[in-house]
């Protein structure tokens, strides 16, 4: 699998608060249908087991019917949260409230014209995010002091910005404009206007790039910006005496007429290399970002994804149709082409791969085949070692805990519906506990240690919204009953507690206690605003 | 039925006086009476073409005493004090004023006990025409209902009078609240409440868009305003509140539904963290969601610890919310109830540990939550009556010390609408009642011993001894309007059916004995003074 576009954006939020946390854009959600985003392909002719076992569960359908994998954890938002806050903001009001996880204090702060994409900064001393303005055209950085007084910065940035790129270190801030939430965009919206915000100094440098930016990532000493394009990946040089400016244009492709946009590309961490994947080829490139040399890895069939492993020293390639993946060393494949390990995984079939962010521990598995079973690889070992791993349902998608400690996997039924989890402790392994939920999964937040996961699900035509926490010692699981729509869960560690934020007209927040599994739901952030002394003007 | 034998007098009087010289105003204008109440000792009429107040009491011989009283011009509502011992007059004045002689509006007190003294006139500078009395009887607040016809009216503006002071620069105290366009609905005084700054009470503001609260203890401080929606489509429908645990400061909270949202907004009152505020406690606001617009809410207290309870019209639940973590434990029921009221001080067997208990009450009858069992065993916790499988309109309670009779009057238009209950609490039973009428009026005691039962502008009524339960029967001469039970001068009850006819009647009933037969009519109550 390619580096998805959510674990660029991820990398950092990573460290910053602790958590990973995931959306699931439900398939079958009507909300999802109504509201136009990306459904995945239909299957007609396809008959899925149900989630009693009634299917095959075998790895026997011809390989050549299968449709392409799904990308679908790149489908998923981000709960915007720093060390002690939640943040949380309202386009309707122009503020932003940041709620306390541990007090659960409710604050807001004025931000601009129609606050929308906010994104957590890392920052050691203070808690702090970063909001853009739609409407008026710029962006508020929000940073909190020890007493919870939040001050505010605003930067002018370009037009149309719509999504976050932040440095791991926090030092910068890339504004950039995301096609993909722009509803049927005109093709000559190229949205190539970025704003690249010095944190440090305050300063805003306004940059054009390739065209329809799909991801960043930052180098590991960010002195440079990667922007991956529909044209190349753009190199931003930032430490420029006379600020941020991009370099060169770096190609992807041999091709400059090839169509892009079935093009994976992930950049390993210290931002050297770029690996490219394309639907329906057997060949991986791979791209050096210091002088744009590529190189082309052949495999034995169609790389069906590609994954890079957080430190960097593997990619894995899934080649779905030879049952089979291929473990890149990193950086030596850029010179040994030929020099990497195939592993034959014959009754998985592995279209995707999942990586864990802080263990050599990758899930193969496959959500286009109909698939009861997935294969644990760990490849610090000689051999690399294969572990097949049995499940009660068809598997949608995998979240990994960052140790691998455990695992929450998403099952579709015959209709594609993510209407049933297993949560797997891997350490010690025990049998995966499967629990049919009562609407589709929506979400799923897993703590770096993996002894808790949040599960929430979500039906707006039943209006069966719901949010499970899951036990990883005991694979205790409680589901907890809410009353809107949940958009996105995460948890906040400082505070021991996850969270699951709902579309709710004033905002709503429900916060789970990590330990003691006592749940508290916060509505309504704007109303502490609109609490009016009369003696204040 | 005896006639006063004082008006056979006034007739003859009429006769022979009527053809001789001068006479006072009073008896060329006939009477318009609007307004009565009844009071402690007495029952008032307002005389508006006199601009005057008529009180009665009652002898032990059921004569009338009677004692007459200038008040406003132009009144335009009466009311009585909770206790009954007070009555309050609003009245517009002359308007419009041409002559610096020409009365202004005012509030008019007077006694309620039997004198009829003016005890306080409060005077206005613009007319109002609404009138919310404390419960507990201190203070008055006046505001417009927008019908007042003035050129220019500011609804938002209260005028906040300490009945128990005399009137003065500072009383009534003219206080507008901040609007966001809505104007106040309901006016709600809250008993004391232990807020973080100290004991205070409040008066709560209800206008069609927001809340507003104001320090009755610091009529000084502006008023603090929540404004429940930014886009003003979310209207309050009604407000319950709690001081928390007695010795607690932190816990007093307030919650508000509103006419539509499938919510109820939950504000807590926490110390003040605004140095420059006026107001020394602040307020937190949550919202807790629920699947339907809630019908009726309470706080109540539980094997849990302080529950908010919420009924939603149509669902056969209750909803039990934790107003610390906002969790929710639904306890499903076997009706639906749509209304809530606590009668925990009312029964006999309040669970140990200082639950509640609830009598719950609407659609589909009358049931029991003992809340001592509402979170641990929620299944066990709901008592249904069930002899009474009619919709219950309303419960009217019955004072001391008979406190654990409720009176459930039926909807009209529910099954069985002409039947009424008398519910003991004490042994959760309850007597049916049938009345003939179609549509019933009530009046309870204040000795809480007997209720009396009428319809309007028909000449029957009767009355249930609240202990025996056993009804009488009473035939009147003349159509009944208003009916009050009274303390007679000397000692024991009357009840007065008041009858709107010629110059106002009357029928005196010995309320321990009640008889036609030996019953007082006295006619021209008003007439002219003689």
């Amino acid at each position: 699998m390619t580096q998805p576009r959510w674990l660029l954006l991820f990398s950092s939020m990573i460290g910053i608060a602790g958590f990973v946390g995931v959306l699931v854009a439900c398939q079958a959600s009507d909300a999802m249908d109504e509201e136009g985003s990306q459904m995945p392909p239909s299957y007609p002719g396809n008959e899925y087991p149900s989630l009693d076992g009634g299917g095959s569960g075998g790895g026997a359908m011809a390989d050549a019917a299968l449709p392409p994998e799904q990308e679908l954890e790149s489908e998923y938002g981000s709960p915007v949260a720093t060390e002690r806050y939640v943040w949380v903001a309202n386009p309707v009001s122009g503020r932003v409230a940041y709620v306390d996880a541990t007090t659960l204090e409710v604050r807001t702060v004025p931000a601009g014209n129609s606050p929308k994409a906010i994104a957590p900064v890392p920052n050691p001393d203070r808690d702090t995010a970063i909001v853009i303005n739609e409407l008026s055209g710029d962006a508020t950085l929000l940073q909190a002091d020890d007493a919870g007084n939040v001050s505010t910065t605003t930067f002018g940035i370009a037009n149309e910005a719509n999504s976050w790129a932040i440095s791991p270190s926090g030092r910068w801030a890339i504004a950039w404009a995301n096609a993909d939430l722009y509803p049927n965009p005109n093709p000559v919206q190229g949205f190539q206007d970025i704003s690249v915000i010095d944190v440090q100094t305050e300063k805003v440098s306004r940059l054009s790039i390739g065209y329809r930016p799909i991801a960043f990532s930052f180098s590991k000493g960010e002195e440079r910006a990667h922007a991956v394009t529909q044209d190349g990946i753009s190199v931003i040089d930032l430490l420029l005496p006379q600020g941020p400016s991009v370099s060169k244009l770096i190609p992807t492709s041999d091709d400059d007429f090839e169509t892009s946009d079935t093009r994976d590309v992930s950049i390993t961490p210290d931002g050297s290399l770029a690996f490219v994947r394309q639907n329906g080829s057997q060949d991986v490139t791979v791209v050096s970002l210091t002088d744009g040399h590529r190189i082309r890895v052949q495999l034995s069939g169609e790389c069906t994804d590609l994954d890079l492993s957080a430190d960097g020293t593997r990619a894995i390639a899934a080649i779905r149709d030879q049952h089979e993946i291929a473990i890149l060393p990193v950086p030596q494949i850029a010179t040994a082409p030929e020099d990497f390990e195939v592993v034959s995984i014959p009754n998985v079939t592995v279209g995707s791969v999942v990586i864990a962010a802080g263990a050599p521990v990758a899930f193969g598995f496959s959500n286009a085949a109909v698939e009861q079973r997935m294969a644990k690889i760990r490849w610090d070992v000689t051999p690399i070692r294969v572990q097949t791993m049995a499940l009660h349902s068809p598997v949608l998608a995998v979240f990994l805990a960052e140790n691998a400690s455990s695992a929450i996997v998403v099952h579709k039924d015959k209709n594609s519906h993510a209407r049933a989890f297993s949560a797997l402790t891997l350490d010690p392994e025990l049998p995966a506990k499967i629990v049919a939920t009562q609407a589709e999964v929506f979400g799923v937040s897993l703590t770096p240690s993996g002894d808790r996961a949040v599960v929430a699900e979500r039906n707006d035509a039943s209006k069966i919204f719901g949010a499970y926490l899951v036990r990883r010692d005991n694979l205790q699981i409680d589901r907890y009953p809410l009353f809107s729509p949940p958009i996105a869960v995460g948890t906040v560690l400082g505070a021991k507690r996850a969270f699951v934020a709902q579309q709710h007209p004033e905002g709503r927040l429900t916060f789970i206690d990590l330990d003691t599994g006592l749940s508290r739901t916060l509505t309504g952030f704007e109303l502490a605003a609109r609490v009016i002394d009369g003696s204040q003007p | 039925m005896k006639y006063s034998h004082a008006i056979f007098v006034g007739i003859a009087s009429i006769t022979l006086l009527s053809g001789c010289g001068d006479r006072p105003e009073s008896w060329d204008t006939p009477a318009v009476v609007r307004f009565d109440k009844g009071l402690e000792n007495s029952f008032a009429l307002i005389d508006e073409s006199m601009h005057s107040v008529h009180l009665f009491s009652v002898d032990e011989s059921l004569n009338l005493s009677q004692v007459r009283k200038n008040t406003g011009k132009n009144v335009v509502a009466v009311m009585a004090s909770p206790q009954a011992d007070r009555l309050f007059v609003l009245s517009k004045g002359e308007q419009p004023r041409r002559k610096s002689s020409d009365e202004r509006p005012a509030l008019w007190v007077y006694d309620g006990s039997g004198s009829g003294n003016l005890l306080s006139k409060y005077t206005l500078s613009n007319p109002l025409d609404s009138i919310a009395v404390d419960p507990e009887g201190r203070f008055v607040v006046l505001y417009s209902s927008g019908a007042s016809g003035s050129f220019v009216t500011n609804r938002n503006e209260l005028l906040v009078i300490d009945t128990s002071l005399p009137p003065g620069d500072t009383n009534p105290l003219p206080r507008t609240i901040r609007s966001f366009g809505g104007t106040p609905q309901r006016l709600t005084f809250t008993s004391p409440l232990n807020l973080p700054s100290g004991q205070r009470r409040l008066l709560i503001i209800e206008t069609d868009q927001d809340l507003s609260l104001l320090d009755l203890d610091h009529l000084d401080r502006k008023e603090v305003t929540v404004r429940l929606s930014n886009d003003y489509k979310v209207v309050p429908a009604g407000v319950t509140y709690t001081d928390g645990v007695p010795q607690r400061n932190d816990d007093a909270r307030l919650a508000v539904r509103t006419t539509k949202e499938n919510s109820v907004f939950l504000l807590t009152f926490v110390p003040q963290a605004n140095a420059s505020a006026e107001n020394d406690f602040g307020l937190t606001v949550n919202i807790i969601g629920l699947t339907s617009t809630p019908s009726d809410f309470a706080f109540v207290n539980t094997d849990g610890g302080l529950r908010l309870a919420m009924l939603e019209a149509g669902m056969r639940r209750a909803t039990l919310v934790d107003p610390d973590t906002t969790t929710e434990t639904q306890v499903d029921m076997p009706a639906s109830f749509g209304r809530i009221s606590l009668v925990t001080r009312e029964i006999s067997d309040a669970p140990a540990g200082g639950s509640d208990v609830a009598m719950l009450w609407g659609y589909e009858g009358v049931a029991f939550w003992s809340l001592g069992k509402s979170v641990g065993q929620a299944y066990r916790s709901i008592e249904v009556l069930p002899d009474i499988d009619s919709s219950v309109g309303n419960v009217v309670s019955v004072p001391a010390p008979n406190q654990s009779l409720k009176i459930l009057v039926p909807n009209d238009a529910g099954y069985g609408g002409r039947r009424f209950y008398v519910l003991n609490l004490a042994n959760r039973t309850a007597s049916p009642l049938l009345t003939s009428a179609s549509s019933l009026s009530l009046t309870v005691s204040a000795d809480g011993q007997r209720a009396w039962f009428f319809q309007r502008n028909s000449r029957e009524m009767a009355v249930v001894d609240l202990l025996t339960m056993h009804p009488q029967n009473l035939v009147l001469e003349q159509p009944i309007t208003s009916v009050f039970d009274i303390g007679r001068a000397g000692g024991g009850r009357a009840m007065v059916a008041l009858h709107y006819q010629g110059n106002m009647g009357a029928t005196v009933v010995d309320a321990f004995s009640p008889d036609e037969a030996s019953a007082r009519m006295h006619v021209g109550l008003l007439q002219g003074g003689f």
